[in-house]
């Protein structure tokens, strides 16, 4: 039998005092993991939000037509009623803190044989803590349109008025970055001022045109013809193919043709045109 | 010898244990606060995703915007609700068909929930569902602001939540884009 040779004291106060002690220092060496979890946390939400400002701006380029992109750059913050701009509200970053900067980067693509392509960049800046800002960035492309549709209502007036030579009646500017196959409609009702000497085969003719810096580069055919007395209505619809077309205009001309020099005055109603450019070639 | 504790040891011990435990009973307690806290901003935080989630697939296929949600052209304006007709079925998108549309209304319901309400062309409530529950206080604003396209709204839903024992709202927001409509009275 075994001896009870060992004494069996327990803990001393003291050993009990600096086991505490251990465990004190233990637990304030874990309190900064826990305020760095908070900090992490905080980063979180931060990036959050600048991605959250990074779409916002993104969608509301990608909202734009082709021609309509343009690089910006600007200011937001959130203030007690939600997010505002710098720029409606000069006192956002005394109110909000801190603000995100954003920026967005418009860009064309150059170099490749495909048709043209711009690059949209959207980068927020936002505060990760007292002295680093970190920087949050979208990137999308969005191609040249394949289709561009010019609709418009052309108003009359009593001073536009036919002529026996052609004369402009309606004209716009066209300039694509790629060749473009045109088809065109318009339709002109004509107005008979003073119907005095005019003959039953008097005649309106209109023509379209595509100009460069006043030197026709495309004509429309046919050329329409009416007459003036029985048909006050000008339709026509005719197409060119694979134009190059920058920095260009497009014309519609008329003139009357009538027996007696300088018969009856007509002038524009109303009318309509509408031209529809499509992409003949991708690759073109 | 065997010598056990004196009663002084004893009671210095459990004066320590006592205020140890009051120690952890009071981290633990805030502790739990901050973590339902926590928890609760989390599920708000995912109330105001899927709204604005809800928003962006629906608003995509609008046909046509009510009279009184179109924006006055050309300036600033915020409104809290948005009335429109869109795809039944957002996933299957038809925009030369209009007899598969149906009516939506995002707005506050009664109780103070953020909804989206399906409404039939005669004004007849069809379907409910809560976007954003009443107690957090939610709000939802569409905003037009100059410069943008015509057919580009923000939107923007918040809801209330308490951190360190007083209310603080969050916010989150998103770019619109309407496909087929646009948003201005012309």
């Amino acid at each position: 039998m075994r001896s009870a040779s060992r004494t069996s004291d327990g803990f001393t106060l003291a050993e009990i005092l600096v086991t505490m002690m251990v465990l004190g220092i233990v637990t304030y060496a874990l309190g900064p993991l826990l305020l760095s979890s908070k900090l992490l946390l905080r980063k979180g939400y931060g990036r959050a939000e600048a991605i959250e400002i990074a779409s916002m701006k993104m969608e509301e380029n990608l909202a734009k037509s082709y021609s309509g992109l343009a690089s910006s750059q600007g200011t937001e913050c959130l203030a007690g009623n939600g997010w505002i701009d710098v720029e409606d509200n000069a006192e956002c970053r005394v109110k909000a803190g801190d603000p995100f900067d954003w920026r967005v980067t418009v860009s064309d693509l150059a170099g490749t044989s495909a048709p043209p392509c711009r690059k949209i960049e959207v980068q927020v800046s936002y505060r990760e803590d007292k002295e680093l800002r970190q920087t949050v960035s979208l990137v999308n492309f969005v191609p040249y349109p394949h289709i561009h549709v010019v609709s418009e209502y052309v108003r009359g007036s009593r001073s536009l008025q036919a002529t026996p030579t052609y004369t402009l009646l309606y004209s716009v500017p066209l300039s694509f970055a790629t060749k473009k196959s045109i088809q065109l409609s318009y339709n002109f009702a004509i107005r008979v001022i003073d119907a005095k000497d005019i003959q039953p085969l008097d005649t309106i003719y209109t023509q379209a045109r595509v100009v460069r810096n006043g030197v026709p580069i495309a004509v429309f055919y046919p050329e329409t013809r009416t007459p003036i007395l029985t048909q006050p209505l000008i339709n026509n619809w005719a197409e060119v193919d694979n134009l190059s077309l920058r920095d260009c205009r497009f014309e519609i001309l008329w003139r009357k043709q009538t027996a007696v020099s300088d018969a009856g005055a007509i002038s524009l109603k109303m009318g309509n045109v509408i031209l529809i450019a499509v992409e003949e070639n991708a690759a073109s | 010898m065997k010598r056990g504790f004196t009663l002084i040891e004893l009671i210095i011990a459990i004066a320590l244990l006592a205020f140890i435990a009051t120690g952890f009973w009071f981290a633990t307690l805030s502790l739990e606060r901050r973590m339902r806290s926590d928890t609760d901003e989390a599920l708000l935080r995912v109330q105001l995703y899927n709204a604005l989630d809800n928003v962006r697939l629906h608003c995509i296929s609008a046909s046509k915007i009510e009279d009184g949600s179109l924006f006055p052209s050309g300036q600033e304006s915020r409104k809290s609700t948005l009335y429109f007709r869109g795809q039944k079925d957002v996933y299957n998108v038809t925009p030369s068909v209009l007899t598969d549309d149906t009516w939506y209304l995002y707005s506050r319901d009664k109780k103070g929930n953020i909804v989206l309400r399906e409404v039939s062309g005669s004004g007849r409530p069809l379907n409910e569902e809560v976007l954003v529950e009443a107690r957090y206080e939610p709000e939802m604003q569409f905003r037009y602001k100059r410069g943008f396209e015509p057919n580009f709204l923000e939107v923007t839903v918040s809801g209330k939540v308490s951190r360190g024992g007083r209310g603080e709202r969050v916010f989150q927001k998103i770019g619109v884009r309407f496909w087929f409509v646009g948003v201005l009275a012309v």
